[in-house]
């Protein structure tokens, strides 16, 4: 199977080195699935959560094993969002993706000056460097172009502007997760800071050329669109009648509805799957089985695995299931849900020998999409270099590009998750775009789906009642496979546009048993409440709903877990002192006086240890 | 039992006579298996109707759904949904189902039809459901909504399509009910109906039209003209309708209209109608035109009994009517409501109900407990002006509804008079006006030997024709008492006031034949915003058992230790002291509930405070209760069960619950039902939703059957649109309150004497104690209030069922102290 997936992979791209290309998203993953399948077949019948949590013990030890691994990708694997992903990236990466051929890099550098990475401070110290020549001295732009109180934050911007590769190394720079205290510390210290003041801020020649690219250019898409002009042209040339011959055949430009029909069948259909819901491939709307390329996938990134339980002689044989991981998954958001593919999709490029180049090319491609327009296609032309073909052709796969032949020629069209999947982004982290992707816009369109005649298939609007009755405005079958994840399934009543639920003890224990998290639940019943509930001052979910669920959740944990370090006192006077300076530490566990024993916390055992050597050196050596 | 039903009912009709109650109550027995029938053929239906459905769509995908929706919940997605389904308020469901949607702009027209027309099963903020039942519809028929206006303006409020299957069963269910009406007229009875040809089928019946009134039946060709003379007697005394005689000699009258009120819910939907569905709106006039005259024909007096039987028998079932106002014979009570009473909007619209078309309509009244269920029930008392007798559960009740009676009406004292063990006033003869008369269920069912005032008194009233039979309380009643009480009284129309009407078994559906439809049900969450209740929170405050005290609850091999065990949780006597220093110091008003009588004399001597339960001399308890009315210096007292109903006190606004009756739905909604009195400081203005003024403390100890039983308990509040906030946190600070401020029970040490003497003592003895004390003061009241949930773990299934009747009778129970020594030394 998996030398299968390989080849495949290898195939889009073109490369000889097959075993290299062939990575894992990353090896605790890896790891994981193997012990957990392992584990599964030496107990045979064994549960799955249990197999499952000893194979996530095992898993963070293998993660400090390997230590081969890079910890920049580590770093990058976990970005929540696209633009942190770009953040994450060394500066020179970012400079080198600015450099690429137009329409790559001069996208990426207005999207990135539009994106939250930057600070409003920034944005515009960047544009104005844009616009006064790229060149000013420090100190003139904290002093003079920023008011008193505000020089601090434009200390922090320069720091930011630099990490995001738009200036020349000016040495403030601080990658992700250092503190900003030193900026303090420099802007005090008065010697250094009129080093620093000083210096000159250059933007770097790629982003400037960039960005004056981007200004420069008329057109909002970045590829030149296929007009209906050329196609007409085509149609009166008899482009039409060629088709007869045995060539590929052209067709029209697909309706704003087909794609959306084609983004859900084809996104729908990995979800179908996942959940396992029997409807998949039935359904008569379109929704079918996922490629099988599609179903390796899954399982490589961890949101499936063979079913532990199955206990047939041929494991290859065994059905796949839904992973805690991928219960999980299924709670998100759609735009979230499309970035972790596309995220594992960019992981598992990283140890192919040309991996910066098509990262690089993946990420302008990408970015390039979301600043194109949903129903806007393009001629499969304008993609110069070959790796970016075979991206395309991927991205497809998940849903994110409609490719079909326009006029003769082969074309794609972005669909809406693809041009969501940046422009979401743009805004807030992704735990907020929950919040405020449903806020406006999105409620409108949901008032507006829910009025529908015909109730359309996307839509989703839940209310929860104080009877912990769910009330689900919904027609997909999808969405009520998820709700069925945590709502009690033996009491449903289905009517055309809503469903009944109600939420018990059992069924959300269940929920529990798989994986699904308290409040990753209510988080999905925040996030797709009804429209109605946000006018006014109704709460999303009811208070005693929530506090239900989370004692539902406590309840499991009522025995809690601690890891420490047991230590066997001489006498009683270590004891006392040794205990005294655990409690006051907060590491004290448990200690007994009548042996001698003292029971620590594990993280602060080292802080512990190192008292007593000292306490002892000091009280058995004089 | 049933057996016995059996027999009295394929009896001969001469012995029948004999027990006219219990044929009655026979009669019902078969009108519920009748609806139970019904329901059955809507739940029947549900197959053939979504194997219809798929017919029309793709039938693979269909059939495959359907098959999933037998093995798990209901799948009716199948139904179409109209294309404007948006401003449409509801979803009807193949089963009978409704879903409300409460937030649409139609809420409050739709509301007010389904209540009408069917049963409110969840009334929570957002979305209702209700229920199509045959007793609902009966109720809507009961009310003048006629089956056609239902299909239709159901059909209009849906979203979806309406399943044909929905259609057909309220056709059905209402084809026959309230046709026909048994109507008393100027003291002579009559079969009225709105259809000609229903009247000629139930004349095919040989008993009926033999009870026929003989000069009707000149009939042949000359009926026209010797009818007119014939017709002349009746026509003297109802000369005001206009009536004449149609071509089967039956009388013809303009109908009765019925309150403007009551059918705006049709009307006003007909108006929105006007502009999207034209058909529907001439169906509608047309249903106005038909429906204004009625036709009639009189029977005997002393054959009504038969023909009411015969009539169910023909699935016709006669609703009753009493013409109160043309009533000569049965003298008027002088008494009108005083000018200061004044009438809440839903009491009106309960009234409104009862009274629509000017005549009095048997049936049954739901408010919640606090919402004035007295004075409605003095206010139809006043409207009809005859003969009441007013059933109580107990003698404390007696005397409380004799004060309202007083309180908001004229009616001189010699006009109303007691009926109790204690007292047993005279009843005035007919001459000197009609009375009131209030007394209790056992005093009117008593079968065993009376004391020779009692007997004449009883006598007085079997001998007499009452206007109006009035009950309280009417969800305790077991139906084999009813059968005693209407065998008793007479009355021409019966009213049934209830606030909670569930029961844990299932013994409601009679009482929708043996008094009547439910008229009106108030919704609890409506009547707070208003203003009209007290907005309470109510919240379950999680108490840790203690250690020593799991160890033994998990070791006690019977329910009534680990009972014990559970309820006398230290963790629970400190929330419960802390929750009490809490509440007085903001100057509540506070009751500790506590069902087992063990555990409440320790919670009242811990709480130092005085306590209310059985065995309280009726003098204590009155002044137990008047310092808590009265005074400040008492704020918290300490009840058994013997308060769950009945015990008026309007002051209370705090309920601590420390114990309590297993599962008991009921038991917990009546409780929540005393503090529910709206307070002085209760906002009027629609505000009260927000600011919570009273607060209802369920105590449960963690990890027990508690929990379990808590949760049963709380359905039914949650379902009316409760919340119940869970605290669990209260309990730790409970504990170090009680260290600081010296409570009764603060440390280990306490704890483990407190299990020592709760391990040592014999709890029966207290429990029985009660139990004996009880029935001796009032043999009704704490009893009826727990017929039908299990008490002791031995009880029998009859106990469950209520079928246990026996306990009303004297019963083995009575034993002679010396006997009950004698028996006590043996064991």
């Amino acid at each position: 199977m998996h030398q299968n997936w390989e080849q495949k992979i290898s195939s889009y791209f073109s490369c000889s080195q097959v075993q290299n290309v062939l990575v894992m998203p990353a090896p605790s993953k890896r790891k994981r699935a193997g012990d957990a399948s392992s584990t599964a077949s030496k107990v045979g019948r064994s549960s799955a959560d249990s197999s499952a949590s000893s194979a996530a013990n095992t898993a963070t030890q293998a993660a400090s094993e390997l230590t081969k691994i890079d910890p920049q990708e580590e770093l990058l694997s976990t970005s929540k969002s696209l633009f942190e992903y770009l953040e994450r990236l060394p500066p020179g990466t970012l400079r080198s993706i600015y450099n690429l051929p137009p329409p790559g890099g001069a996208t990426v550098a207005a999207a990135v000056l539009r994106s939250s990475s930057l600070t409003d401070i920034a944005r515009q110290c960047a544009l104005r460097l844009v616009a006064c020549g790229g060149k000013f001295k420090v100190g003139s732009i904290v002093e003079k172009w920023i008011q008193r109180h505000g020089q601090r934050d434009a200390l922090l911007a320069l720091r930011r502007l630099e990490s995001m590769g738009i200036l020349e190394p000016l040495g403030l720079a601080n990658r992700p997760g250092q503190g900003n205290d030193d900026i303090d510390d420099e802007a005090n210290d008065s010697e250094k800071r009129a080093k620093l003041m000083a210096k000159i801020a250059c933007l770097t020649p790629e982003f400037k050329g960039a960005m004056k690219l981007h200004l420069s250019t008329m057109s909002s898409s970045p590829w030149p669109t296929i007009a209906r002009e050329q196609i007409e042209e085509f149609k009166k040339s008899g482009g039409g009648a060629k088709s007869d011959g045995g060539e590929k055949e052209s067709r029209d430009p697909p309706a704003p509805y087909e794609l959306e029909l084609y983004t859900q069948s084809s996104w729908d259909s990995v979800l179908h799957f996942l959940v396992g819901s029997d409807e998949a491939g039935k359904d008569k709307g379109g929704v079918e089985e996922p490629p099988e390329v599609m179903i390796q996938f899954l399982t490589r990134i961890g949101l499936m695995q063979e079913d532990p339980d199955y206990n047939g002689a041929d494991r290859s044989r065994a059905p796949l299931v839904i992973t805690s991981k991928g219960y999980e998954f299924m709670l998100r958001d759609t735009n979230a849900q499309v970035w972790q593919f596309v995220l594992q999709y960019l992981n598992s490029l990283a140890h192919h020998n040309m991996k910066d180049a098509i990262r690089m090319e993946a990420l302008s491609f990408l970015i390039c999409l979301g600043s194109c327009r949903v129903g806007e296609g393009y001629f499969n032309s304008v993609l110069q270099s070959k790796s970016a073909r075979i991206l395309m052709k991927d991205l497809a796969r998940f849903g994110l590009l409609f490719v079909c032949r326009v006029a003769g020629k082969k074309a794609f069209y972005p669909t809406r998750v693809a041009v969501n999947l940046v422009a979401s982004n743009e805004k807030e982290g992704s735990r907020q775009t929950d919040a405020i992707g449903q806020s406006v816009a999105a409620t409108r369109s949901l008032e507006e789906s829910l009025s529908a005649p015909v109730p359309s298939r996307s839509h989703l609007a839940v209310v929860v009642q104080t009877n912990f009755q769910v009330v689900a405005y919904t027609t997909s079958k999808l969405h009520i496979s998820t709700l069925a994840l945590f709502c009690d399934v033996e009491s449903y009543r289905r009517l055309p546009n809503v469903i009944f639920f109600h939420i018990t003890r059992d069924s959300i224990r269940s929920a529990f048993r798989l994986g699904v998290k308290a409040d990753q639940i209510l988080r999905f019943l925040h996030v797709h409440a009804h429209p109605m509930l946000r006018n006014g001052d109704h709460q999303l979910v009811p208070s005693n709903v929530t506090d239900q669920i989370l004692l539902w959740d406590r309840e499991r944990r009522r025995v809690v877990m601690d890891e420490v370090w047991a230590h066997q006192c001489r006498d009683s006077s270590e004891f006392a002192a040794v205990g005294q300076y655990a409690s006051d530490l907060d590491a004290l566990a448990w200690g007994n006086a009548h042996t001698n024993k003292l029971y620590v916390h594990f993280g602060k055992s080292e802080m512990v240890y190192a008292y007593i050597r000292k306490w002892r050196t000091k009280h058995y050596n004089s | 039992m049933t057996n016995e039903a059996d027999d009295d009912y394929y009896g001969t009709a001469s012995t029948n006579q004999q027990h006219e109650g219990g044929d009655e109550y026979t009669s019902a027995k078969k009108l519920v298996q009748r609806a139970a029938d019904r329901e059955a053929l809507l739940k029947n239906l549900k197959p053939s109707a979504s194997s219809l459905s798929a017919d029309r769509s793709s039938s693979d995908v269909t059939n495959s759904l359907s098959t999933t929706s037998t093995q798990l919940g209901a799948d009716f997605s199948s139904l179409k949904l109209k294309p404007d389904h948006i401003s449409r308020p509801c979803w009807t469901c193949p089963d009978g189902t409704i879903y409300l949607e409460a937030f649409h702009e139609f809420y409050t027209k739709a509301y007010d039809f389904l209540v009408a027309i069917s049963e409110p099963v969840a009334r929570p903020e957002y979305v209702h459901e209700y229920k199509l039942t045959p007793y609902s519809l009966y109720a809507a028929v009961a009310t003048n909504i006629d089956t056609e206006s239902i299909v239709r303006v159901l059909n209009r409020f849906s979203k979806n399509e309406m399943p044909v299957g929905v259609a057909q069963f309220i056709r059905e269910c209402t084809k026959r009910y309230g046709k026909a009406k048994l109507v008393l007229k100027h003291n002579k009875f009559y079969v009225e109906s709105d259809y000609p040809a229903v009247l000629r089928e139930l004349l095919r019946d040989d008993l009926i039209s033999q009870a026929r009134v003989a000069e009707e039946t000149s009939g042949g060709d000359g009926a026209a003209a010797g009818g007119d003379g014939a017709a002349g007697v009746n026509n003297a005394a109802a000369s005001g309708n206009g009536s004449n005689k149609n071509a089967d000699g039956f009388v013809v009258n303009t109908k009765a209209e019925e309150m403007e009120e009551n059918l705006r819910i049709l009307r006003e939907m007909d108006g929105d109608s006007d502009d999207d569905d034209d058909d529907d709106g001439e169906g509608g006039a047309q249903k106005q035109a038909v429906a204004k005259t009625t036709v009639s024909f009189q029977i005997k007096g002393d054959s009504v009994e038969v023909v009411k039987r015969r009539a169910i028998d023909l699935d016709y079932p006669l609703m009753e009517e009493y013409d109160f106002r043309n009533d000569k014979m049965n003298p008027d009570v002088p008494m009108d409501l005083k000018p200061h009473t004044k009438i809440r909007r839903y009491q009106e619209r309960s009234l409104s109900k009862m009274f629509g078309n000017g005549r009095a309509r048997s049936g049954i009244i739901v408010l919640p407990c606090g919402a004035g269920k007295t004075l409605t029930g003095v206010t139809a008392a006043q409207t009809i002006k005859k003969s009441v007798v007013c059933l109580c559960t107990n003698a404390v009740s007696v005397l409380q509804w004799k004060y309202q009676f007083k309180l908001w009406t004229n009616i001189p004292d010699e006009n109303i008079c007691v009926f109790t063990s204690d007292k047993k006033d005279d009843i005035p003869p007919q001459s000197a006006g009609g009375c009131v008369l209030i007394t209790t269920y056992t005093m009117i069912s008593f079968g065993g030997q009376r004391s020779d005032k009692s007997a004449e008194v009883m006598n007085q009233i079997k001998g007499r024709e009452w206007g109006l039979l009035l009950m309280d309380e009417v969800h305790v009643v077991p139906a084999k008492m009813f059968r005693r009480v209407i065998g008793s009284v007479k009355a021409h129309c019966r009213l049934g006031l209830t606030a909670t009407l569930v029961r844990e078994d299932d013994l409601i559906s009679d009482l929708n034949f043996l008094i009547g439809p439910k008229l009106y049900e108030a919704n609890w969450m409506d009547l707070t915003t208003q203003g009209y209740l007290a907005n309470v929170q109510c919240v379950e405050v999680w108490t840790p058992m203690t250690a020593p005290f799991m160890r033994e609850y998990l070791m006690a091999d019977n329910a009534r230790l680990k009972q014990l065990l559970y309820v006398m949780n230290p963790a629970k006597l400190r929330a419960t002291e802390f929750l009490m220093r809490f509440h007085e110091e903001r100057g509540d008003k506070i009751i500790v509930f506590s069902d087992l009588v063990y555990s409440l004399k320790l919670y009242a001597a811990m709480l130092k405070r005085p306590m209310i339960y059985g065995e309280t001399s009726e003098r204590e308890r009155q002044a137990i209760l008047g310092t808590f009315r009265t005074s400040d210096a008492l704020r918290t007292i300490c009840i058994s069960k013997v308060g769950d109903t009945s015990i008026d006190l309007p002051e209370a606004n705090v309920i601590i619950q420390v114990s309590s009756h297993f599962g008991s739905r009921r038991q917990e909604a009546q409780r929540l039902g005393r503090i529910l009195r709206p307070k002085s400081y209760t906002q009027t203005d629609g505000s009260n939703r927000s600011s919570f003024n009273a607060f209802f403390y369920t105590l449960v100890s963690t990890d027990t059957q508690e929990m379990f039983y808590s949760t049963k308990r709380q359905q039914y509040l949650i379902d009316q649109g409760y919340t119940f906030k869970i605290v669990t946190t209260l309990s730790e600070k409970a504990d170090l309150e009680a260290l600081q401020n010296d409570y009764a029970y603060k440390n280990a040490e306490d704890d483990r004497q407190l299990l020592r003497i709760v391990l040592t003592s014999d709890i029966e003895k207290d429990q029985r104690a009660e139990d004996t004390a009880i029935r001796k003061s009032n043999p009704d009241g704490a009893k009826l209030a727990d017929l039908g949930v299990k008490r002791t773990a031995g009880s029998t299934l009859a106990q469950l069922s209520g079928g246990s009747g026996a306990r009303y009778s004297s019963g083995p129970r009575k034993i002679h102290p010396m006997f009950a020594k004698r028996r006590k030394a043996r064991m």
